[in-house]
C-alpha cells in the first residue's frame, strides 16, 4: 500500500509540472511572437528597399551579381568574421578572445557569436566542456561557501536577543544591497559606457549573461570600430565568475529564509494541534509509520 | 584548509581556462584568417567586375547587410519571393525560442530587438528557469528510478556469477553511462544527421553543446529546409528535456570523480608510507563504492545543473561532508569513515522521497510529523530547494 502510494504520488507530481511547463512555453511563444514578429518584418522590408535603391543607383550591377556578393558576406558572417572593416580587424581567436570564449564554454553561457568552425575545434570543445563544466560547478560552490562563511552568524538568529537579531537583519540587507550594486548595477553602467549601449541594453546583457542563457546578440568587446584595452575582456570574465558565485549565495540565503518561514509555520500549526486534545492523539499515532 | 582548497580550485580553473584558450586559438585562428582573406578577395573581385560601384558605397552596402544579419532578417531572399520567406517568429519558432530561454541554452540564432521583448524576457526567465528546474527534478527521479531498476537486474545476474561487489558497482556505473549515451547522445546524433544533413561530427557536436546548455547556435535544428514535419520541433523538445536530466547526472558524476581524485591525492601526500598504503586501499574501495551509489544521488541534483546558478548550493552538501571525515581518517579507523560518507546520501534520498510523498497528499495529518524530522541538521538543506528557487531568482532584480 505505501509503496503504491509513493509511486502514484511521483507520477502525480511529474504530470502537473509537465503541464505547467508546456503551458509556460506556449505562453512565452505567443508573447514573443507578438512582440518580435512586427519588428522583424519591418527590418526585412527596410533591407529590401535599401537593396533596390542600391541597384537603381548603379546600373552596371544586375540582381544575380548582387545576390552572389550577399552570399559571400553571409558565409563570412556565419564563420564569425565581421564583414565590416577590413583585415586590420582584431582577430576573434587571439588569446584574450579565446580565453573569454573558454570561459563562456565552462560556465555554459555560450554566446554563439563565436563558435569553433574546424572539426578539431569542435571535437576539442566537446571534451573540454564535459570536463570543464563540472570543474566550474565545484569551484563556484567553494567560492560561494567562502562568501557564505561571513554570514554564518545568520544561523544563530533565534539564539540572540532582539537587538542582535536586528543587527543581523541589517547586515543581511547591506550584503544584498552591496551585492546588487557591485554585480547588477555598476557593471551594466560600465558596459553601457564602454560599448555605447543604453543602460537597458547593458542590464539586458548582464541578465542574459549571469543567467547563462547567453543569446550573443550583445557581447562585450566585439565592436571593430572600438579599441579595447587588453584586460577589458578579462575583467568581464572576472565579473562573470564573481556574479555567478554571488547569485549562488543569494540562492542559498533564499533557501535558508524559506526554511525558517516554513519552520515558523510548523510551530504555529503545532500550537493549533496542541489546543485540541482529542484530534491531537490521532496525528500522534499516525506519526510513527511516516517516520519509519 | 578551506581557503587552501579554494585557492587550489581557483588556480585549477584558471589553468584550465588558459590551456583551453591556447588550444582554441591554435585550432581556430588559421581558419578565421583564411575566411577573412576569402571575404576580401570576394570584395576585390566584385569591385573589379563592376567598376561603377565605388569603394565607399560598397562599404556602406556591406554594413547594411551586416546590420540586416544582426537584426535576424535573411538577406539572401530577394524581393520577388519575400512573401514566401518563413518568419523567424512564427509560433513554432517562438515556442522553440521560449524553450531555449528557460533551459538557459540560448542559441541566439534569433534575437530580441524590441525593448518590450527584452523586458518580458527577463521576467519570463526569472520565473521559467526555476519552473523548469522543478520539472527536471521530477523527470530525473522517474528516469533515474527506471535506469536503476534495469541495472539492478543486471547486478543480480553478476552477483549470481560471484563477481566481487566492488566490481559490480563499477560495472553498474559504466552501464548507466553506456545506456544513457546510447539513448540520449548516439541515437539523436543519427537522427539529426539524417534530418538536418549534418555530418556525424556536426551532429554529436550539436548534441553535446545543447545538452550541456552551452548553446552556441551555430547549429540549430529546424533552421535548414522547411520540409520538416510539424511534430519535429516538439520531439526535439522532449529529447532536450530527458537529455538534460541525464546529462545533469553525468556532469554530477564527473564532478564526484574529480572530488574523489582530489581526496585520494591529499591522502597519499599526507600520510606515511604504511599509512598511505592503507589509506590508498581505503580510498580505492570508497571510490569503487561511490561509483555504485553515485548513480542514484545525482538524480536528486539533476535540476540544479541545467541552470548552473543553483548548482553550487547543492554541491555544497557533499563538499562539506568530505571535509569533516578528512581529519577522521588520521585519527580513527577507515570503516567508520566510509560508512559516514555513504550514510548522508542515502539519508538525503529518503528525505526527498518522504517530503515528496507528504507534499503530494496535502492533508494535515502527514504534515505534522515534519516537525520531528526538522531537528536533524542533515535534513534541512534538501527541503527548501524547490520553492527556494522561485524567490531566489527574484532577489537580484
Amino acid at each position: 500500500m505505501p509503496r503504491a502510494g509513493v509511486c502514484s504520488c511521483w507520477g502525480g507530481q511529474v504530470l502537473p509540472l509537465l503541464l505547467a511547463y508546456i503551458c509556460y512555453l506556449l505562453l512565452g511563444a505567443t508573447i514573443f511572437q507578438r512582440l518580435e514578429k512586427q519588428a522583424e518584418a519591418q527590418s526585412r522590408d527596410q533591407f529590401q528597399l535599401e537593396k533596390l535603391r542600391f541597384l537603381e543607383n548603379y546600373t552596371c550591377l544586375d540582381q544575380q551579381a548582387l545576390e552572389q556578393f550577399v552570399q559571400v558576406i553571409l558565409e563570412a558572417w556565419v564563420k564569425g568574421v565581421n564583414p565590416k572593416g577590413n583585415s586590420t580587424n582584431p582577430s576573434n581567436w587571439d588569446f584574450g578572445s579565446s580565453f573569454f570564449f573558454a570561459g563562456t564554454v565552462v560556465t555554459t553561457i555560450g554566446y554563439g557569436n563565436l563558435a569553433p568552425s574546424t572539426e578539431a575545434g569542435q571535437v576539442f570543445c566537446v571534451f573540454y566542456a564535459l570536463m570543464g563544466i563540472p570543474l566550474n560547478v565545484v569551484f563556484l560552490n567553494h567560492l560561494g561557501t567562502g562568501l557564505r562563511a561571513h554570514l554564518t552568524t545568520l544561523d544563530r538568529w533565534e539564539d540572540h536577543p532582539r537587538h542582535s537579531q536586528l543587527l543581523q537583519v541589517l547586515g543581511l540587507a547591506l550584503f544584498l544591497t552591496l551585492g546588487t550594486l557591485v554585480i547588477l548595477i555598476f557593471p551594466p553602467m560600465f558596459f553601457s559606457h564602454v560599448e555605447g549601449w543604453s543602460f537597458r541594453e547593458g542590464f539586458y546583457f548582464a541578465f542574459i549573461t549571469l543567467s547563462t542563457i547567453g543569446f550573443g546578440d550583445y557581447v562585450v568587446g566585439t565592436d571593430p570600430s572600438k579599441h579595447y584595452i587588453a584586460v577589458y575582456r578579462s575583467l568581464a570574465a572576472i565579473w562573470i565568475l564573481l556574479g555567478l558565485a554571488w547569485l549562488a549565495v543569494v540562492l542559498s540565503l533564499g533557501s535558508l529564509l524559506l526554511h525558517r518561514c516554513s519552520r515558523l509555520w510548523q510551530l504555529i500549526r503545532g500550537l493549533d494541534v496542541k489546543d485540541g486534545a482529542a484530534p491531537g492523539s490521532e496525528p500522534r499515532s499516525q506519526k510513527i509509520p511516516f517516520s519509519a | 584548509m578551506r581557503s587552501t582548497t579554494l585557492l587550489a580550485l581557483l588556480a585549477l580553473v584558471l589553468l584550465y581556462l588558459v590551456s583551453g584558450a591556447l588550444v582554441f586559438q591554435a585550432l581556430e585562428q588559421p581558419h578565421e584568417q583564411q575566411v577573412q582573406k576569402d571575404l576580401e578577395d570576394g570584395r576585390d573581385q566584385f569591385l573589379k567586375d563592376h567598376p561603377c560601384v565605388s569603394q565607399k558605397n560598397l562599404e556602406g552596402f556591406i554594413k547594411l547587410v551586416a546590420e540586416a544579419l544582426g537584426g535576424g532578417a535573411n538577406p539572401e531572399t530577394s524581393w520577388t519571393n519575400s512573401s514566401n520567406h518563413s518568419s523567424a517568429w512564427n509560433l513554432g519558432s517562438a515556442f522553440f525560442f521560449s524553450g531555449t530561454i528557460i533551459t538557459t541554452i540560448g542559441y541566439g540564432n534569433i534575437a530580441l530587438h524590441t525593448d518590450a521583448g527584452r523586458l518580458f524576457c527577463i521576467f519570463y526567465a526569472l520565473v521559467g528557469i526555476p519552473l523548469f528546474g522543478m520539472l527536471l527534478a521530477g523527470v530525473g527521479d522517474r528516469l533515474g528510478s527506471s535506469l536503476r531498476r534495469g541495472i539492478g537486474h543486471i547486478e543480480a545476474v553478476f552477483l549470481k556469477w560471484h563477481v566481487p561487489p566492488g566490481l559490480v558497482r563499477m560495472l553498474s556505473a559504466v552501464l548507466f553511462l553506456l545506456i544513457g549515451c546510447l539513448l540520449f547522445v548516439l541515437t539523436p546524433t543519427f537522427v539529426f544527421s539524417y534530418m538536418e544533413s549534418w555530418s556525424k561530427l556536426e551532429a554529436i557536436y550539436f548534441v553535446i553543446v545543447t545538452l550541456t546548455t552551452v548553446g552556441f547556435g551555430d547549429y540549430v535544428p529546424g533552421d535548414g529546409t522547411g520540409q520538416n514535419s510539424p511534430a519535429y520541433q516538439p520531439l526535439v523538445w522532449f529529447w532536450i528535456l530527458f537529455g538534460l536530466a541525464y546529462f545533469a547526472s553525468v556532469l554530477t558524476t564527473i564532478g564526484n570523480w574529480l572530488r574523489a581524485v582530489s581526496r585520494r591525492t591529499r591522502a597519499e601526500m599526507g600520510g606515511l608510507t604504511a599509512q598511505a598504503a592503507s589509506w590508498t586501499g581505503t580510498v580505492t574501495a570508497r571510490v569503487t563504492q561511490r561509483t555504485g551509489p553515485s548513480a542514484p544521488p545525482p538524480e536528486k541534483e539533476q535540476p540544479l545543473l541545467p541552470s548552473s546558478l543553483p548548482a553550487p548550493p547543492a554541491v555544497a552538501e557533499p563538499a562539506h561532508r568530505p571535509g569533516s571525515p578528512a581529519p577522521a581518517e588520521k585519527v580513527e579507523t577507515p570503516p567508520p569513515t566510509a560508512s559516514a560518507l555513504d550514510y548522508p546520501s542515502e539519508n538525503l534520498a529518503f528525505i526527498d522521497e518522504s517530503s515528496d510523498t507528504q507534499s503530494e497528499r496535502g492533508c494535515a495529518l502527514p504534515r505534522a510529523p515534519r516537525g520531528r524530522r526538522r531537528p536533524n541538521p542533515t535534513k534541512k538543506p534538501s527541503r527548501p530547494r524547490g520553492p527556494g528557487r522561485l524567490r531566489d531568482k527574484a532577489v537580484p532584480v
